[in-house]
């Protein structure tokens, strides 16, 4: 078993965040709204990037932390 | 330089300003200006190497005026001689550990080199515009293109052609525009600081990175097969990465710089390969190495009706040159060589398995041989080019010590 640590905190807020899109996603399917015809292909793409963009910066931010601040300097007070 | 203030500053500064001044001289002076700064301050270009480049700038038009008499490729030529010995000289002093003129084998001077070439064969040619506002192009124009900041150190390389179209109308920055850049820049970054790092613990890079005399320093054969299959990945990821960051902050002071990779890992053959790898230079090999000296050979009265040879000497001249222009070692030289060879080889069986089908009336395979022989091919392009890593990242004499060293 892979020793998760805090990371569950991160895993567990995504899957929730999944769920909460999937529930939305069905309710709109039961009350008989299409959800691709809401955007037009193009918007479609054009949020898939907003998405991505914000994934990606929150990614390169946390390795940014992981690399310049690792959790050795905070140890002990001694950052 | 990504990480520079100067660098994130003049990029604001040029696609603000650059898009409010009126017209194509102006804006040729602020690039100008602006990458000079930048690679000075920011990437710590030697001065000689910036005073060097900005004297080719204004010894391009001038040249060529010089040698109007001349026939076409004679007088692209005379102009560009000054400027190819100067690179070989520069990387010559690099090769020797020569300090006075080391600082001409720096990364970007090589980048130049093959735009002035492209430059100098294009007016010649008459492949520039004629009537327009950056034709003929005025030194600042010229500086600006070859110090063009975005791109200076790893492509992709424009033409002046492409160059100027952005000199002349800014590419739009509209609201979508702006996604789509931030989307290709973070994606570089990605792949930059993200991926490629994941594979360099088990590549031929960090066996590069060991001093000589440490273990593992001469890997033995095994540990070099799987170092040079990572090493594949982090070059792409590193090199596409640093591509998509310099596309898009290109696109964000106005100018659309051609792409660079298509998955190149997913080509079917050595060809294929060279078609979807670093295609700004591959474009510049074919176009402007590969075409005009296949035409010199075909010219020589020797070469007259053996188009094989023709072939054979244009591909190991063009990817000579290549190897020697990624770098002045044996390593690069004979990694440009296996791909010549890999060329070479794969042109005259694909020319024998042609005639044999039509002279057969063989139809190509269909259905599950065809998607097998798709997979092998692209299989076989992988560890082709994977284990042609070998002599480009590590240096000869180590590979001379493997065997007995360190798996």
């Amino acid at each position: 078993m892979i020793y998760l640590g805090d990371a569950r905190l991160v895993i567990f807020g995504l899957l929730a965040v999944l769920a909460v899109l999937g529930l939305v996603w069905f309710g709109l399917r039961l009350a008989g709204v299409r959800v691709q015809s809401l955007l037009t292909p193009r918007e479609w793409r054009l949020a898939a990037k907003l998405l991505a963009i914000l994934g990606m910066a929150f990614l390169l931010y946390q390795t940014h932390l992981a690399r310049d601040l690792p959790a050795e300097l905070f140890l002990y007070g001694r950052f | 330089m990504f990480e520079t203030g100067i660098f994130w500053g003049a990029v604001a500064l040029c696609a603000v300003l650059g898009r409010a001044l009126s017209t194509p001289g102006a804006r040729a002076g602020l690039f100008a200006v602006a990458s000079a700064l930048v690679l000075w301050l920011g990437l710590g270009l030697p001065p000689a190497i910036l005073a060097g480049l900005i004297v080719v700038s204004f010894w391009l038009p001038f040249g060529l005026r010089l040698a109007h008499a001349q026939k076409p490729f004679r007088r692209a030529f005379l102009v560009f001689a000054p400027v190819f010995l100067a690179w070989i000289l520069g990387k010559q002093a690099v090769a020797a550990g020569f300090e006075p003129l080391s600082v001409l084998g720096f990364a970007g001077f090589s980048f130049a080199l093959v735009k002035v070439w492209t430059y100098l064969k294009d007016t010649v040619d008459g492949r520039a515009p004629a009537q327009s506002p950056t034709s003929p192009a005025t030194p600042a124009m010229l500086a600006g293109y070859l110090l063009h900041f975005p791109t200076y150190t790893s492509g992709p390389m424009h033409t002046y052609a492409e160059y100027a179209a952005g000199l002349e109308k800014p590419a739009p920055l509209d609201a979508e525009a702006v996604v789509d850049l931030t989307f290709r820049a973070l994606l570089g970054f990605v792949k930059l600081k993200l991926l490629a790092p994941l594979f360099v613990p088990f590549s031929l890079a960090a066996v590069a990175a060991l001093p000589a005399d440490a273990p593992g320093a001469s890997p033995g054969l095994p540990a070099l097969i799987t170092g040079a299959f990572a090493y594949s990945l982090v070059i792409f990821l590193d090199f596409s990465g640093y591509s998509d960051v310099a596309i898009a902050l290109s696109r964000a002071v106005g100018f659309t710089a051609p792409e660079n990779f298509q998955s190149p890992y997913l080509a079917r053959n050595i060809r294929d390969f060279w078609q979807r790898w670093h295609m700004s230079f591959s474009r510049a090999l074919t176009s402007y190495v590969f075409v005009p000296l296949t035409r010199a050979l075909q010219a020589r009265p020797a070469l007259k009706g053996k188009a094989r040879a023709v072939m054979v000497l244009a591909y190991l001249g063009t990817f000579t040159f290549c190897g020697y222009w990624h770098g002045p070692t044996l390593g690069f030289v004979i990694w440009g060589v296996y791909h010549a060879v890999g060329l070479i080889v794969f042109d005259v069986v694909r020319a024998n398995v042609m005639r044999r089908r039509l002279k057969n009336k063989q139809p190509p395979p269909k259905g599950a041989r065809a998607l097998v022989g798709r997979v092998a091919a692209t299989a076989c392009t992988f560890a082709f080019v994977s284990l042609g890593w070998i002599p480009f990242a590590i240096p000869l004499g180590r590979l001379f010590g493997a065997g007995g060293g360190a798996p």
